[in-house]
């Protein structure tokens, strides 16, 4: 156990599908890796870049956001913008010095326990295999580096 | 369903589908978008009389598909509410296309039933003069066709002229009665051309007293003394007019008026000039003064009023229009033995149709295309001795007029010898007739300058002002009368001329492919239209007879057989004439309503799922294999076979399969348990033991029956004496007539074989059609099988995640009436304690703009899933009541300049925060 | 802005949470974050005696903020707003975690499992020192439904609506209402006319 390298991941998760799917993974007992703690926002059209970046700012090796399927928001269209966002946000991660790698965004709907528990081990197992992060003392990140992400995802 | 109909407190909006929702709980606005019924639910006593009358049939839905229906219809007895409808696929393109709007579709269909009697009322509906537009009308209805896309399109204008034919043949004679006048005032209307004559009758219908001043000692104008006899006999032109005439029309022959202000001093309170283009253009070359050099016009006319006309052996024709062809074809009639043709422009841009060019062709006329005159040449008498030409080409350039440019082609200079040259290139009004006070209105090529109202002094006076765009097409010309007549009206009554526009539905519009698989669908075959028939050529020369001869009867239906109906509805009015109450309305268009309500119910039902798509069982392939509802029907006496159930030849089956679980439990199609499939089976085989004396198979996986007193019928329909047979049937194939059903029996663990005449499909009950879009529009989800997510499945199963929103019946998962009904119920309470609390509490998570950060940039504004922000002075302004805290906007702000109350930034950094840094482990940056 | 005072939960839902999560350990970490004034083990939060607690701590304590660490916010959130509101304070100056569902169930190992559950309750306690007080608007209701489809289940629910007084509006595709079962001839069990 203190061989392995133990990721520490944030997830962003939003409230109506994918903390509901979370809910059910524990309701339904399936165990997956502890090494992602959870941060509740309404909809995954919530986090913005700076959130993204100030995770691993605070020592993330991994972000993982988790919203409604496309179709199935909660709030019609704002997963909309996290399909465009995220993905603008993993290619200008390398600009910043962090591997895109360590930014995954996926789709979990409330019923999906299982797809969470899934997600989640694939997503510690890639993390562990990256290593450790060491972005803690990553210098601040100037203003509107990340305009893009959000222009574009926008 | 009749209480429902009946609630003072419950509005029906049927035909109806909710397009848009906006708002919050207790307050939603709801837009719903209304198809038109056609049919005025105030007025309509359900009689039943358009159903009767109406010639149109289409698939009946109710039924199952196993039948037809009439397009004017009512789907069942009980409806509710208890109003007919009628199937309208927008206006037919031969319709839209006609200046008149003439109902094409209508009489053609009227012409296929051999209703001809109608077909002609209804022509006469938007057209006076049937006859003459059956033979000379430009139809550009043919033009838009639908059919056009399969093969040819139909011969519109030949049909219109059959039915006229058709009928005054058989002598019939249409009842027509003078209009009593009904209004004081009256109009007089100088030229009795299809202008004046359509404005006549259009007014006296209006029960207004109506004279004709023609200056000519014949009716009909142009149509008289403009097309020639063997293009439109004058016997039949008469038909139309005393038609008109009989309609109270008063007609004085011989005189012409000059001065059309006097005339409202005599007492008529309207004047209509109504005196058309009869002036010839001149061509602008030298020799225009010579003898034996004829205005077309003027030579058409002298013709048709037998006034002398000499013509030489060899005449030249300048001119390509459809008057140039009437005035060689002509020329040919009065003996001329070399009749020359001469266009400026290639053949194919010749504006007649190609059947005329043809049989004039065929009669000896000569076209010389791309060749213009220079000049016409005279001997020392004076007289014509021939015309000078050069050929022309294209520039390759377009002129101001819209038309290609044309440029002569150097040394192609010619003579052509001649004894007469008639130019016939274009007309226009001929004011002449009017006082000299009068003349100035007249403005370049002497059109009308009047504006009605324009000057005090010509107050009541009516005219087309400024140039007529193809005023030389009858149909055209028509509808210049009723838009005169309309706008008399108007005026007499006192309203405005300038009344918008009447609303109509839209065109019908198919695509080439979408005609081709109609056609496909309706059994239709490519196949050319019927070719009318020309008077032999030796029967032409010297004579006036008819060019063109008529459909017989069975060229006419044959004909009419090939409208593809593509508007559904063909508009032939039958329903309209048959409706006691007048409540018919084929104008009526969708309507569209915003409605306010506190709370949503989604009760969207179900729809079968299609057996066809699980080819194994061959529904839709073998006759006699049928899906549940398709059964059901037969058991109904108001179903289509009137209550019997019967095989596809007529006769009874002695054995029936009912087959469960077909595309339920399936995992290659709905993998969930459809539920009440075991008992609606049960009921079918309990209806066929009834029905027939049939052997009835039930083949199950298992038998849910868990209902109350559900076992006890499943027992009963085993005492009925219902085969049960577990196992699920694998296929059926077409064995000698009958239908052999496979399957393993699981009881006695052996494959068997089941010989029946009937096999039943029971298939799973699945989300209708639309109903995921309306989920959307009110934010409700729906879970992997396609039904509406409940908030909790047992906690709250008719709340949604969305607050004022909840779900009623199949729409939320399967369940039989029982359940649905009660649930129904569950969703009426709900909805009447948050109506009866009167308040609603909304949720302070929304979000807020920080007025000096933002740039205004509107980013927010677009990325809004409610509209709930907008920009005032620059800066974003959140609508408090609409937004609902997804803080989709915060994701999006460049500048930081929108938060969202209890999920701000800054809490959630702190969050992060909090959870990062262990104690120990804190790295200072 | 004077420190705030906050008072922090950790439930053992029965044996629920506290099968994994050491709640002893927990609460004594949470005793030792900024702002936190005390910190409380509990056996069930969300029962009359956890509520009466946590609401007698307010006022006894002064506290000004609450942290409950117990099941998903999304089944007790509101439990425990309404909570303290009857206590005084503003519902919105609670933070509630979730290491039920999200820690204990999903997770073997007691050691990791409770160092998930501090560091929930540590980000539940500085997101909660930035909590501000709001207020619901009230808002009055349109005193009508809209009922989207005619068949038996928008039939049954427009008329129990209409027959406590309220308009309704019953919006339906086709030209009449009845749905599927107008086309049904007989209905199982009892073998009644549909319409």
């Amino acid at each position: 156990m203190t061989e392995t390298f133990q990721p520490r991941i944030v997830g962003f998760l939003c409230n109506w599908c994918s903390y509901a799917g979370a809910d059910g993974a524990g309701i339904a007992r399936f165990q997956y890796p502890p090494n992602v703690t959870v941060i509740r926002v309404m909809c995954s059209g919530r986090v913005s870049p700076e959130m993204v970046i100030r995770a691993f700012r605070e020592g993330a090796d991994g972000v993982i956001v988790l919203g409604c399927h496309i179709g199935d928001c909660h709030y019609i269209s704002g997963n909309h913008r996290t399909a465009k966002r995220i993905p603008m946000l993993q290619n200008l991660l390398g600009y910043v010095g962090i591997d895109p790698r360590r930014l995954r965004l996926d789709w979990v709907s409330s019923a999906e326990g299982p797809k969470l528990a899934r997600v989640v081990d694939e997503f510690v197992a890639a993390i562990r295999g990256l290593g450790p992060a060491g972005y803690r003392a990553l210098a601040a990140v100037p203003e509107g580096a990340l305009q893009g992400a959000r222009q574009h995802g926008a | 369903m009749m209480d429902a109909g009946r609630h003072p407190r419950i509005e029906l909006l049927t035909m109806s589908e909710v397009t848009d929702v906006h708002g919050y709980v207790g307050n939603f606005q709801a837009t719903i978008k209304s198809r038109p019924r056609y049919v005025d639910p105030a007025k309509c006593t359900a009689c039943n009389a358009c159903t009767e009358a109406c010639p149109l049939t289409a698939v009946d839905e109710f039924n199952a598909g196993l039948c037809s229906r009439k397009i004017a219809y009512r789907p069942f007895a009980q409806a509710v509410p208890n109003v007919y409808a009628i199937d309208k696929d927008g206006i037919p393109p031969c319709q839209t296309a006609c200046p008149v709007e003439q109902r094409a579709q209508g009489y053609i269909a009227l012409i296929r039933e051999g209703l001809y009697e109608d077909a002609l009322r209804v022509i006469r509906e938007d057209n006076p003069f049937p006859s003459v537009c059956g033979r000379s009308c430009h139809h550009p209805c043919e033009g838009r066709c639908t059919r056009r896309y399969v093969d040819q399109p139909v011969s519109i204008m030949a049909l219109k002229r059959f039915v006229t034919d058709h009928l005054h043949d058989l002598g019939w004679q249409p009842e027509v009665e003078p209009v009593p006048q009904t209004q004081e005032k009256r109009v007089a209307i100088i030229g009795s051309g299809p202008v004046g004559l359509t404005a006549a009758q259009d007014l006296v219908r209006n029960g207004y007293g109506v004279t004709v001043f023609e200056a000519l000692p014949v009716a009909g104008g142009m149509m008289r003394v403009g097309i020639p006899e063997h293009r439109l006999p004058k016997a039949i032109l008469q038909r139309d007019i005393d038609h008109i005439l009989a309609q109270g029309v008063d007609l004085q022959l011989n005189s012409p008026i000059s001065d059309p202000v006097a005339l409202r001093e005599q007492g008529y309170d309207a004047v209509l000039l109504a005196t058309g283009v009869s002036k010839q253009t001149r061509l602008g070359i030298p020799g225009e003064n010579l003898e034996g050099y004829l205005d077309g016009v003027k030579f058409l006319r002298d013709v048709s009023l037998e006034q002398p006309v000499e013509i030489g052996e060899r005449v030249v024709v300048v001119g390509g229009g459809i008057t140039a062809v009437d005035c060689a074809t002509t020329a040919v009639r009065l003996g001329a033995k070399d009749v020359t043709l001469l266009y400026r422009r290639s053949r194919g841009e010749l504006p007649v149709y190609k059947e005329d060019l043809t049989e004039a062709e065929n009669e000896g006329v000569q076209l010389r295309d791309r060749t213009v005159a220079t000049a016409i040449l005279g001997d020392e008498n004076g007289r014509v001795r021939g015309v000078e030409a050069v050929e022309s080409k294209p520039t390759g350039r377009i002129d101001q007029t819209g038309a290609r440019d044309l440029a002569v082609v150097e040394g192609t200079e010619f003579t052509l010898e001649a004894d007469t040259v008639i130019r016939a290139v274009g007309q226009f009004a001929d004011l002449s007739y009017l006082a000299p006070e009068y003349q100035s209105l007249a403005g370049d090529k002497e059109t009308l300058q009047v504006t009605v109202g324009s000057e005090p002094a010509l107050q009541g006076i009516f005219a087309h002002s400024g140039e007529i765009p193809g005023s030389g097409f009858v149909v055209n010309a028509i509808a210049l009368g009723h838009q005169a007549a309309e706008n008399i009206h108007c005026y007499l009554q006192g309203e405005s001329l300038s009344a918008p526009p009447k609303t109509r539905p839209p065109e019908t519009k198919w695509t080439r492919e979408e005609a081709i698989a109609k056609a496909r669908q309706k059994g239709i075959d490519s196949k050319p239209r019927v070719a009318a028939r020309a008077l032999p050529v030796s029967e032409r020369a010297e004579t006036f007879r008819e060019t063109w001869l008529t459909y017989t009867e069975e060229q006419a239906r044959t004909e009419a057989g090939r409208c593809l109906d593509c508007a559904s509805c063909c508009e032939c009015l039958r329903c309209v004439w048959a409706c006691g109450p007048g409540a018919i309305d084929h104008r009526m268009t969708e309507q569209v309503r915003e409605i306010e309500v506190g709370a949503v119910v989604l009760a969207t039902g179900y729809e079968l799922y299609d057996a066809a798509g699980i080819p194994q069982y061959g529904h839709g392939r073998y006759p006699n294999v049928l899906d549940g509802l398709e059964f059901e029907r037969m058991t109904n006496v108001s179903g289509p076979t009137g209550g019997k159930i019967l095989c596809a030849d007529g006769g009874e089956p002695r054995s029936i399969a009912i087959l469960h679980c077909i595309g339920s439990r399936d995992d290659n199609h709905k993998e969930y348990c459809s539920r009440l499939c075991c008992m609606y089976a049960l009921k079918l085989a309990h209806l066929a033991k009834d029905f027939t004396s049939a052997e009835v198979y039930e083949f199950y996986i298992d038998l849910r029956a868990a209902g109350k007193g559900y076992e006890e019928f499943y027992r009963r329909v085993q005492e009925d004496g219902v085969k049960f047979i577990r196992g699920k049937a694998t296929e059926i194939e077409p064995s000698n007539g009958r239908l052999l059903v496979r399957a393993e029996d699981t009881l006695i663990g052996e494959k068997i074989e089941v010989p029946v005449d009937m096999a039943v499909l029971i298939t799973p009950m699945q989300p209708s059609a639309g109903a995921r879009e309306v989920g959307q529009l009110v934010g409700v989800s729906v879970g992997k099988d396609g039904f509406f997510n409940e908030l909790h499945p047992k906690l709250a199963p008719v709340n949604t995640s969305a607050d004022g929103v909840f779900l009623a019946g199949c729409a939320q998962g399967v369940k039989d009436i029982p359940d649905t009904v009660a649930q129904a119920s569950a969703a009426a309470s709900k909805v009447i304690g948050l109506l009866a609390q009167g308040e609603v509490e909304i949720d302070p998570v929304t979000a807020h703009v920080i007025d000096e950060r933002c740039s205004g940039c509107g980013e927010c504004v677009l990325t809004c899933p409610y509209s709930a922000i907008a920009l005032a002075d620059g800066c974003a302004e959140v609508n408090e009541a609409l937004c609902k805290g997804c803080g989709t906007c915060v994701g999006a702000c460049v500048s930081h300049a929108i938060d969202v109350s209890h999920f701000e930034d800054e809490q959630l950094m702190a969050e992060l925060v909090g959870m990062m840094n262990r104690p120990g482990e804190l790295v200072l940056v | 802005m004077s420190e705030p005072r906050i008072g922090v939960y950790v439930c053992h839902c029965g044996t629920n949470i506290s099968a994994k999560v050491d709640v002893a350990d927990v609460v004594a970490f949470a005793e030792g974050l900024p702002g936190v004034a005390l910190a409380q083990e509990s056996k069930y939060s969300c029962s009359d005696p956890g509520q009466k607690q946590i609401a007698d701590d307010i006022a006894a304590a002064g506290l000004d903020r609450v942290v409950v660490a117990a099941c998903s916010p999304r089944m007790h959130e509101g439990t425990f707003q309404r909570c303290i509101n009857s206590a005084g304070l503003n519902p919105y100056f609670l933070a509630m975690t979730n290491i039920r569902e999200q820690v204990a169930w999903v997770h073997q190992d007691g050691s990791v499992a409770t160092q998930k559950a501090k560091d929930l309750v540590a980000a539940a306690v500085q997101r909660v020192r930035l909590h501000a007080p709001l207020y619901p608007r009230k808002v009055a209701v349109t005193t009508a439904a809209l009922v989207v489809g005619g068949g038996v289940a928008g039939i049954q629910t427009a008329l129990d609506v209409a027959d406590a007084g309220y308009q309704v509006y019953l919006v339906e595709r086709e030209a009449t209402i009845g749905g599927r079962m107008a086309q049904l001839n007989k209905t199982f069990p009892t073998l009644d006319c549909s319409t």
